[in-house]
């Protein structure tokens, strides 16, 4: 008997492994059919790839660069704990951005004044744009994956329409961008080698904010609200959970979550917001929320893995591979992909167990009874 | 021996559902004629010609089509149960299709190959929920991620390096080669309706240039997209095949339980979904000279999906969602003065919209369109330049309005989006 719960356990364990370890493969073998029909042994792609990526310089590039798609993955992943899908997360963390910067450059004060404006401001926007979705949700019953899917075409119209504005934005080098921030208002970076190799300190809030999320969410009252909502709506509803309310914060956290992720590349890399700002983080993240399993822990492994992704394929273009570097988002697109897949099957085979182990104990206590009454 | 005459309930029915036919295609014949006589009362006020000018219609034309064709491909999943978000990206598996197999077989090829691409797409979707089980929005959002990876891979490895192809867009290539064009008489640059146009007489005048943008010229391709609308509505409310997919939309277990087989009719209905969102982006690369170019679908699948929601999940409504979409992507490419035409346009269709609710006894959702009526009236009257940027959002903007506005009374397929597995109960 106590055999069952252990290999039980052992196996769940082998599962969580196996799933993510199933996509790396799957999302290789395709990528090698890629490079193939594109004349490239693929394992000298490898080989060069990984090579480029095992050293300090990649190291530092993958971290800085998966801090975005970590925010992003956090704010799609709080929706996911109550079944509210974000996709709006595209538009918040882009019209955030732009907004803060446009506020943050023009004001009088401080530095260090002017980046926690920034980072209010984004916030605000984000989770204001956001909770569009969550009200209409709430009182009108509208989807909300439509909902943040028609916001985001709104939000790219407004986006483009403020960066004409004279006021806050001007043509600066080929592209429209908002005023830079003066050099006293940047994030401090922390120069591991002078000149080439910086370290964005904006890594530090960001773990925290993984910390924090995964408190919030599996330690808090509201994380126990939320996955409570998000499980069983009718169950949560009559312990006392309210869930339009939860709708309508949960959007807005999400939106405000979202509205952090361009903060990385404006307070720390770009110093402006500008027409060719960083796209498709907002899609990235929910890529890296399902491969991480939603968890803040898997979130970070996996945007890290992500960016490594994007650093290595960055080498396939030199000689002697001519390869196109636009492998990357492949890797990505199809690691999301086979994830999600293996993931259902293993929860679908668990499931499978469980309802066979249940079967079998009720018969087996049923014959106990039947010899009982027998003997008796 | 005369027995009095009674009418079955069967014939009442029969009956009733006629008059309510009847009523239903007049309602939509009233609503084509008010949504006319506002353009032309907008156009004779503002005197922004170009709002009914025959190059403003024709234009709009070819920019509802692919829209249209991806609301249409939606409209085939989303009635056999399942959620496509992935239009998106089946469009761009298309242009990319059109751009490659037109450069190396001509239009025709160029249209079956984009059509291949996205079925392809969708049958991967396919496999992933029905199979699998997988949320349908997140495989439709990996499909998008995918086919944006896929599509800007195979350009850089393919089209770079030929004629004048690079990594962002292919080597165009002859489109009218074996797709001739449909022209109907009179409606050349000399005939009577354009002289008629010219005058800029009220109601006249629009009629004239509308007719002529309408029947201006039709190369095959585009008749095509444009066959794919009856079809589409013939083959889902019209034939056996019709009553199992929607029926596999609404109750999946029900279906299921009388011998429709579920699965293989979503396996169906999702490959040619994809099918049709890779024609749609067929026709934007045959509209481009039969280039393709990265970000050429620029959110049109989305846009398909917003006009299959406009349109209450039926064919004639996704027409006029693509129609009035386009018409805007028109307005802003091609005609920026007329803009200040559109407000007036908006305010008469919100006040419309106000009356309609009011009588409905929807006090306050009326006053909030009489509102924006009123607002945009304002701002003809200021004749406020609106950024033609801002007009990109108006699609999405009013999709939200009238989801917020109707969304009790929006009736979508009862089971999409929902996961279902054989023998499950729902």
């Amino acid at each position: 008997m106590s055999a069952a719960p252990a290999a039980r356990s052992r196996s769940k364990l082998m599962y969580s492994f196996a799933a993510p370890l199933t996509a790396l493969a799957v999302a290789l073998s395709v990528t090698s059919v890629a490079l193939l029909a594109g004349g490239n042994n693929p394992l000298v792609a490898y080989g060069k790839m990984l090579k480029y990526g095992w050293s300090l310089d990649s190291l530092v590039v993958a971290i800085n660069q998966s801090l975005p798609l970590i925010v992003s993955a956090l704010a799609v992943t709080i929706g996911f704990k109550m079944n509210l899908f974000n996709i709006g997360v595209e538009g918040q963390y882009r019209l955030a951005a732009l907004v803060a910067a446009a506020i943050g450059a023009n004001i009088a004060g401080p530095g260090w004044f002017k980046i926690i404006i920034t980072v209010l401001v984004a916030v605000l926007v984000g989770a204001a744009f956001a909770s569009i979705a969550g009200v209409l949700k709430a009182t009108r019953n509208v989807n909300e994956v439509v909902g943040t899917i028609m916001l985001n075409g709104i939000a790219f119209s407004i986006i483009a329409t403020l960066l004409h504005w004279k006021l806050i934005a001007g043509i600066h080098g080929s592209f429209l961008s908002t005023n830079k921030y003066p050099e006293d208002a940047w994030f401090p970076t922390w120069n591991i080698r002078s000149g080439t190799t910086e370290l964005y300190m904006w890594v530090v809030p960001v773990i925290a904010l993984a910390v924090g999320f995964h408190y919030l969410v599996t330690r808090s009252r509201f994380g126990y609200d939320l996955r409570a909502t998000g499980m069983n709506a009718n169950a949560a509803r009559t312990s006392g959970v309210n869930p339009k309310r939860m709708i309508m914060i949960t959007m807005a956290i999400s939106g405000g979550l979202a509205g952090l992720v361009g903060m990385s590349m404006l307070l720390n890399q770009y110093h402006t917001y500008t027409q060719d700002f960083p796209q498709q983080l907002g899609f990235g993240g929910i890529a890296v929320a399902l491969v991480g399993r939603q968890k803040a822990g898997g979130i970070v492994v996996t945007a890290f893995l992500f960016a490594m992704i994007a650093r290595m394929s960055q080498v396939l273009p030199d000689p002697p591979l001519f390869a196109p570097r636009e492998i990357g988002p492949i890797i990505q697109g199809t690691m999301m992909l086979s994830a999600v897949v293996a993931y259902q099957v293993v929860q679908r085979r668990a499931e499978a167990a469980a309802i066979r182990e249940a079967a079998e104990a009720t018969h087996a206590a049923q014959m106990a009874k039947q010899m009982a009454e027998v003997s008796a | 021996m005369s027995a009095p005459v009674t009418t079955s309930p069967e014939f009442q029915s029969v009956d009733a559902e006629h008059a309510a036919k009847m009523s239903r295609n007049q309602r939509l014949l009233f609503i084509v004629l008010l949504a006319f006589l506002a353009t032309a009362i907008s156009r004779a006020l503002s005197g922004e010609h170009d709002l009914t000018s025959s190059f403003t219609v024709s234009q709009a034309v070819i920019s509802t089509l692919p829209i249209l064709m991806a609301g249409l491909g939606g409209l085939l999943s989303e009635r056999s149960g399942v959620v496509n978000i992935g239009l998106e990206g089946m469009m761009i598996l298309g242009t990319w299709g059109a751009g490659f197999f037109g450069y190396h077989y001509g239009p025709w090829g160029a249209l079956f190959g984009a059509a291949f691409c996205g079925a392809v797409a969708g049958l991967l979707h396919a496999v992933v929920v029905v199979k699998f089980g997988v949320d349908h929005v997140v495989s439709g959002v990996a499909i998008n991620l995918l086919a944006f990876g896929w599509a800007r891979f195979l350009a850089a490895a393919l089209f770079k390096g030929r004629g004048s192809g690079s990594e962002t867009n292919s080597p165009g290539f002859d489109v009218s080669k074996g797709m001739p064009t449909l022209r109907f008489p009179g409606m050349g640059a000399g005939g009577p309706f354009a002289t008629l146009e010219n005058k800029h007489w009220p109601i006249i005048s629009d009629f004239a240039g509308i007719t002529r943008g309408l029947l201006g010229s039709w190369p095959l391709y585009r008749l095509i997209a444009l066959a794919m609308l009856p079809l589409v509505g013939w083959l889902v409310w019209r034939t056996k095949f019709g009553l199992r997919l929607r029926s596999s939309g609404e109750k999946p277990s029900a279906a299921d339980s009388l011998g429709v087989r579920v699965g293989l009719i979503r396996y169906i209905a999702v490959s040619s979904s994809g099918a049709l969102a890779g024609l749609g982006g067929a026709l934007l690369v045959l509209n481009n000279s039969g280039s393709y170019v990265e970000g050429q679908t620029n959110s049109k699948g989305y846009l398909g999906l917003a006009s299959l929601i406009f349109g209450n999940w039926r064919p004639a409504g996704v027409l006029g969602g693509a129609s009035l979409f386009g018409f805007l992507d028109t307005i802003q490419l091609t005609a920026e003065p007329a803009v200040i035409g559109l407000y007036l346009l908006i305010a008469l269709g919100a006040a419309y919209g106000a009356w309609r609710l009011y009588r409905n006894g929807k006090r306050s959702m009326a006053g909030l369109l009489l509102g924006l009526a009123v607002g945009l009236t304002l701002l003809f009257v200021a004749r406020w330049k609106l950024n033609t940027d801002l007009i990109k959002g108006l699609p999405y903007f009013g999709t939200l309005v009238v989801l917020a506005v109707f969304s009790r009374r929006m009736r979508p397929p009862a089971s999409a989006g929902q996961p279902w597995r054989k023998g499950q109960i729902t």
